[in-house]
């Protein structure tokens, strides 16, 4: 790798201010993104929580560009998403921003080996004109993965295939690496050396890494987490810690935990102190006599 | 391990790129091809399945033009083997001209240098020059005769010589030993020979004796120079005598070319192999060029038929050239539409690599690249492998089909192909449509595309009214209304099949949820699951329409070839008259229904015939009795039963008066002494058909006995045709004569005794006047039955007044054909054999009659001999035989004397007519309408198998539940058999019907001059087996495909993996 590093990218940071999405349906929109707000520093490695249907998925594609979002604006370094035509789109896919999707086999020729599949990703930043910094045996012995490199895909197991695809994911040297349930199929010994992977990329490639998961061991292992519930950043951890959100309206997610105590129409008491303020059910509290 | 770094943007716009060391994209072909190989080889099934339906589409493109080209000069070759070498050949023959210098002989020479100097010789053997000198010759006996005196280059290693040698030396000449027994000469004789256009007689020695020619052989060059051309006078104009012909004369060169009235002919035979269609323009031009020279330079005009018959190959050609387009045009449409359904289903399987190359942010050529590269490698692949693929299947096939045919890659060939590439190209591009231009996020969230059930309707909707329109358009413009041939109607059954296929579609899920319903309580898992699958996916049931639409095409194809097979066959049986048919030589002396009915005793073998083709006389006539065992008489040429026709037919007719002997006498009394005395003689003609006279002298008046000499040929028989009075008034005399005469005691010396011959002489009615000034009448003299003549002649007429012996009918029974155009059916004016007019009755009217087609009339042949007063002229003689008759029969008819030339059977016309344009269409037909059936069931098959792969995860859950194998096995089966079988079921009712509206406007049953009417016959046998191997190989492919999809349903297919 000494001899790419030296061009190797530089991550990408990103911005979204109040991002609402819909889908829309026969039987009415679909809200999947209810104003979301969120700044993720360039170089950062970062993953994203939530239950299933809470619009995950939804801000990793609109992070690569596969989607617009119907309300608010997301920046990615330089470039404002709103304001990108399809073809830029594409050309940022091709660049800057690259998606690896959840199931291997969507990014993965089945029929190719690891470097085929490596090169053929790279293919469209060499169409736009972009050499990527390494070779695609560079790249898979960089990442720990130069066995693999002859190998057809089809004869990996799982867990390979999901290292080739993420692999794949930087082959053409992305600022902006996304990766949707890099673990969801993956025993623990696959899962960690997946997590590593993750690791090294952000270490030595220097690209931002979002992760999207539901795994806990990929969310312990990041530096930061943030939590979608309905639709809105809920929580964002940081070093393991856990903390709720003040969204620009005003309002917290709380943990579905807490939720569970203080139900929708809870009338609550606010009480202010240095450190922040107390959220207590007078109904829950005993009286004094 | 580089240190992070700081946010350092570049503001740069995202269209000039991110990067400042821009380079073109690295162009890696090898790596590529590389990829394209393992894809390929990952869906190795699909692949070659697109390489074979996209090098079916070639090589149906490249084979029309191929076939037509091959097939064309097949046709070719075919019509100028069926014709003679004179017609084929050139014959060039200088002309009397006082402007042109030069002999004729040396004109002649002249333009043998020409045809080399304008490349005549590509196509023509070496020219040769006849010497052909008409002569006199007068016999010993005092006949004269007419004949040639030949000079024909290369004639003395042709000829045969019984005795002597060939003539060499000047005034020497070989002759038949037939004419030299008419000359009453023998080898070593001089005979004088005189110039038909005057000069003196020049003596000629025989010394040689050469056997009868074949005068149809090529050498003869059709024979039209009167090598072997004995026999009696034919009519008289300047260029036939009124002679008898002997066989010609051949001599030496320098013998004829000493002769004033010889003439030169340059004979050029045709190199059958060496033309083709392809020189056809440069054929034209030089043999064109050529006539313009010797026609102009050297007053010697082309003939030649050639033209004749290229036109005729050509209207063959133009035939067969429309079916075949229009049948090749529906199968490569066929053909490619199965591409695009095939590209449609595989497309599906590079549908996620599609999708990954926009996810990587490919450009849209590279795109396209991913989502296109194998189905356009494979085209690419098929373009070459589907031209030379048939280029050989034509190679091979044309020894087997089209013997002689030149097969050669046109331009043409190639641009059919290229269409086809581009075609699949398209085709191709339509079908990956679907994965090229879904958007990315729906294809990554997995949404399925909207529903295109408006779409297709509209499509069907479209589909059927093009059908229906097209019909209707077929059906206005008059071509399927079967009166005039229209090739256009070969495309009726594909659009019926369209149409009928379009409704099935549309309605079949209705009968299959009918099913559902009725198997709802059914413990019959199997047929269950398989009717829920169809109901469950109606779009697989549009394999019908392919499936259909080629059944259709195929049963039309069996049908319309099978058809056209029997009508050909009866066509042949009919223009020839029966199985086997001997053209026969009826020697002097030898007659020809005694020899057949000698030969034949029982009359169910052969039959005598004859007949003449002057188109004033298109005349048959046959033993009537022979007719119905021995004759093809199909279906369809009479409403009239052939029993009724024999019936009208059969003669019945009084015995003819005989004389067989050599002389001839009768007591004859003469009253009215007319000055000067009339002669009598009776005319007579031979049983060889040459004529006579026995002359009883001029007539004393009183009762006298006199004596006529007979002919010799009268030992074998001499009919009577005429007792005829003869006086010429003497100048300054009386011009009129009115006298009687009675005949009685009329007796013939055989051997040395007087025989009684006169049973008829006096027989009422027996004699019949003609010319008006003679009547007879029933007497007696002396006792002894006599025959009175009352004679009024007047020298004004030019002919005398006769009496025929009633044994010559005046009116004949016939039968006529309805083209003949006769105004009053009842009766018709013909000419007999001898030239003679007779009237005929005709009350029955037929379609067409053998061998003369759909113009001519048939008679008894007895009653048609007895009706003539003069020797036939130009007929035909003839023995049919039946198809049952036995070996030895030929033997038997040689032994009663007759002369075999020539034998034919149906079994020629009707290689000729397989060879011909048409029957040449309709193969091709028949080969693409099976190609298209094998096509369109390997599609269907593959289609549904397809369908059934995706639910291979669907059938693993099943077999984990414990559904047994075969349970899914028959389920799958039972699937692919409701999908595909009623398309078949369509696919037949719509051939069948298309075949019953189309075929009658198809030309080979339009066109059929000269046959029997056609017969639009479905011959059941070949279609049952066309549809039992379809049945066949559907069953074979949906056992295979079921069996693999069943196979695809493993444990592992629960786990989820790369497919």
């Amino acid at each position: 790798m000494t001899t790419t590093s030296q061009s190797a990218p530089t991550g990408l940071d990103i911005h979204f201010d109040g991002v609402v999405h819909l889908y829309p349906s026969p039987e009415g929109d679909v809200v999947a993104l209810r104003g979301v707000d969120l700044d993720v520093e360039a170089g950062e490695e970062f993953a994203l929580l939530g239950p299933s249907g809470s619009g995950k998925s939804t801000v990793l594609s609109l992070l690569a560009g596969l989607q617009r979002a119907s309300a608010g604006q997301i920046q990615i370094g330089p470039y404002e998403m709103g304001k990108l035509s399809n073809r830029q789109l594409l050309r940022l896919r091709a660049t800057e921003v690259s998606l690896v999707l959840q199931d291997p086999a969507r990014n993965l020729l089945p029929y190719a080996t690891a470097t085929q599949n490596i090169e053929f990703a790279q293919r469209g930043a060499r169409g736009r004109g972009k050499t990527p910094p390494w070779s695609p045996l560079e790249l898979l012995q960089e990442l720990g993965m130069g066995p693999l490199a002859g190998r057809t895909v089809a004869t990996l197991s799982g867990g390979e295939q999901q290292r080739v695809a993420i692999a794949s994911g930087v082959a053409g040297a992305p600022r902006l690496l996304l990766v949707d349930e890099p673990t969801s199929q993956l025993d623990t010994i696959s899962r960690d050396q997946v997590i590593e992977l993750l690791h090294r990329i952000n270490s030595q490639l220097g690209s931002t890494v979002v992760s999207v998961t539901h795994d806990p061991a990929v969310a312990a292992a990041m530096p930061r987490t943030v939590t979608i519930r309905d639709g809105r950043v809920g929580a964002e951890g940081r070093r393991g810690q856990e903390y709720a959100v003040v969204g620009r309206d005003g309002s917290v997610q709380l943990p579905p935990d807490v939720l569970e105590m203080l139900p929708p129409g809870t009338l609550l008491q606010v009480r202010r102190h240095r450190a922040g303020v107390d959220l207590r059910n007078p109904e829950l509290e005993p009286h004094d006599q | 391990m580089r240190p992070r770094h700081p946010i350092r943007y570049r503001r740069v716009s995202i269209d000039r790129g991110v990067s400042a060391d821009t380079e073109k994209e690295e162009i890696r072909p090898l790596n590529q091809l590389r990829l394209l190989t393992r894809a390929l080889r990952w869906r190795a099934g699909a692949a070659v399945a697109l390489l074979l339906v996209a090098t079916v589409a070639v090589v149906a493109a490249a084979a029309g033009p191929l076939y037509l080209d091959t097939a064309n000069d097949s046709v070719l070759h075919s019509v100028l083997l069926s014709n003679s070498v004179q017609a084929n050949g050139i014959t060039v023959i200088p002309q009397f001209s006082p402007t042109t210098p030069g002999s004729f002989v040396e004109r002649a020479a002249l333009v043998l240098q020409a045809a080399r100097r304008y490349g005549i010789y590509r196509w023509y053997d070496q020219g040769k020059t006849v010497l052909d000198a008409g002569v006199a010759v007068t016999a010993r006996s005092g006949i004269a005769y007419a004949s040639d005196l030949i000079s024909d280059p290369g004639q003395c290693g042709t000829l045969r010589f019984i005795s002597g040698s060939c003539p060499t030396a000047p005034d020497q000449v070989a002759v038949t030993a037939r004419s030299l027994a008419a000359l009453g000469a023998h080898l070593g004789s001089t005979v004088a020979v005189v110039p038909v256009h005057g000069g003196p007689s020049v003596p000629v020695k025989v010394v040689g004796i050469v056997s009868l020619g074949n005068p149809a052989a090529s050498f003869w060059f059709g024979g039209e120079s009167g090598y072997f051309d004995f026999g009696p006078a034919i009519g008289c104009s300047i260029t036939q005598s009124c002679l008898p012909h002997l066989d010609a004369f051949f001599t030496g060169a320098a013998t004829a070319a000493g002769f004033p009235s010889v003439q030169a002919i340059d004979e050029f035979p045709i190199k059958i192999g060496a033309v083709h269609t392809t020189v056809a323009a440069t054929f034209n031009s030089a043999v064109g060029a050529f006539a313009r020279y010797t026609n102009q330079a050297l007053a010697a005009p082309v003939s030649t038929d050639l033209g004749k018959e290229l036109s005729q190959a050509s209207q063959e050609s133009n035939l067969m050239q429309a079916i075949v387009v229009v049948v090749d045009l529906q199968l490569v449409l066929l053909a490619l539409f199965v591409l695009f359904g095939l590209v449609a289903r595989t497309a599906e399987a590079r549908e996620k690599e599609v999708a990954l190359a926009k996810l990587r942010g490919f450009r849209t050529r590279s795109v396209l690249a991913v989502g296109l590269l194998e189905p356009v490698a494979m085209l690419c692949v098929s373009l070459p492998v589907g031209l030379l693929l048939a280029f050989l299947a034509m190679r091979v096939a044309q020894p087997l089909l089209l013997p002689g045919a030149l097969v050669t890659l046109q331009p043409l060939v190639l641009w059919a192909a290229v269409a086809a590439f581009a075609g699949g190209l398209f085709a191709t591009l339509f079908g990956a449509r679907r994965i090229l231009t879904r958007r990315l996020s729906e294809e990554l969230r997995a949404v399925e595309p909207k529903s295109s059930s408006t779409a297709r309707a509209a499509l069907d909707a479209a589909a059927l009214a093009l059908a229906l329109a097209g019909i209707l358009e077929l059906l206005l413009a008059g071509v399927l209304n079967g009166s005039q041939a229209n090739p256009l109607a070969a495309f009726a059954p594909g659009l019926v099949a369209v149409a009928v296929a379009v409704l099935g579609v549309r309605l079949l899920p209705v009968v299959a949820a009918l099913v559902v319903r009725w198997t709802k309580d059914s413990p019959r898992l199997a047929t269950g699951l398989a009717v829920r699958q169809v109901v469950r996916r109606p779009t697989s049931l549009r394999q019908i329409t392919v499936l259909a639409v080629a059944t259709a095409l195929a049963c039309f194809a069996v049908a319309g070839w099978a058809a056209a097979g029997v009508n050909r066959t009866t066509r042949a049986d009919f223009v020839l008259g029966a199985a086997r048919v001997l053209t026969v030589q009826v020697p002097s002396g030898v007659n020809l229904e005694s020899a057949v009915d000698r030969a034949d005793p029982s009359g169910h073998y052969a039959m005598a015939v004859m007949l003449s083709k002057i188109p004033s006389q298109n005349l048959l006539a046959v033993q009537v009795s022979r007719l119905r065992r021995v004759a093809y008489w199909p279906a369809g040429i009479s409403s009239t039963r052939l029993a009724t026709i024999v019936h009208w037919l059969t003669p019945h007719l009084q015995a003819p008066l005989i004389f067989i002997g050599s002389a001839v006498r009768a007591t004859i009394t003469e009253n009215g002494s007319p000055t000067p005395p009339p002669d009598l003689v009776f005319n007579l003609v031979d049983s060889g058909g040459s004529p006579g006279v026995a002359d009883f002298g001029f007539l004393k008046p009183g009762t006298h006995v006199y004596t006529a000499t007979l002919p010799g040929t009268c030992l074998g028989g001499c009919h009577v045709l005429q007792l005829e009075p003869i006086w010429n008034p003497s100048s300054g005399g009386p011009q009129e004569a009115v006298y009687n005469l009675t005949l009685s005691q009329l007796q013939v010396l055989r051997g040395s005794v007087w025989k009684e011959v006169g049973g008829q002489l006096a027989k009422p009615g027996y004699w019949r006047g003609q010319g008006g000034g003679i009547k007879a009448t029933a007497s007696s003299q002396g006792g002894s039955p006599a025959l009175s003549l009352a004679i009024d002649d007047q020298a004004a007429d030019s002919v005398s007044p006769a009496v025929a012996p009633g044994a010559l009918p005046s009116t004949l029974h016939g039968v006529v054909t309805r083209a003949n155009g006769v105004s009053d059916p009842a009766a018709a004016g013909i000419e007999n054999f001898d030239g003679n007019s007779l009237t005929l009755d005709v009350p029955y009217q037929v379609v067409a009659l053998p061998q003369l087609g759909y113009e001519g009339f048939l008679v008894d042949l007895k009653t048609a001999l007895r009706a003539e007063t003069a020797p036939p002229s130009d007929t035909v003689s003839q023995v049919w035989l039946a198809p049952h008759a036995p070996a030895g029969i030929e033997r038997s008819l040689r032994a009663q004397g007759l002369r075999v030339t020539k034998v034919q059977t149906p079994a020629a016309d009707i290689q000729s007519m397989n060879r011909g344009g048409l029957a040449l269409a309709y193969l091709f037909f028949l080969f693409a309408a099976g190609a298209a059936a094998v096509l369109a069931i390997g599609a269907a098959v593959f289609s549904v198998f397809m369908t059934s792969r995706r639910r291979a995860f669907e059938l693993a859950v099943l077999r984990a539940i414990g559904v047994p194998n075969h349970t899914l096995l028959r389920s799958l089966l039972g699937e692919q058999l409701l999908v595909l079988g009623p398309g078949m079921v369509l696919g037949v009712g719509a051939g069948l019907l298309g075949a019953l509206m189309a075929l009658p406007s198809v030309p080979e049953f339009a066109s059929t001059s000269g046959g029997p009417p056609v017969q639009l016959v479905f011959v059941a046998l070949p279609i049952v087996m066309m549809l039992a191997a379809l049945v066949v190989l559907l069953g074979a492919a949906a056992v295979l495909a079921s069996a693999a999809t069943l196979r695809l349903a493993s444990w592992d297919r629960l786990r989820t993996e790369i497919t």
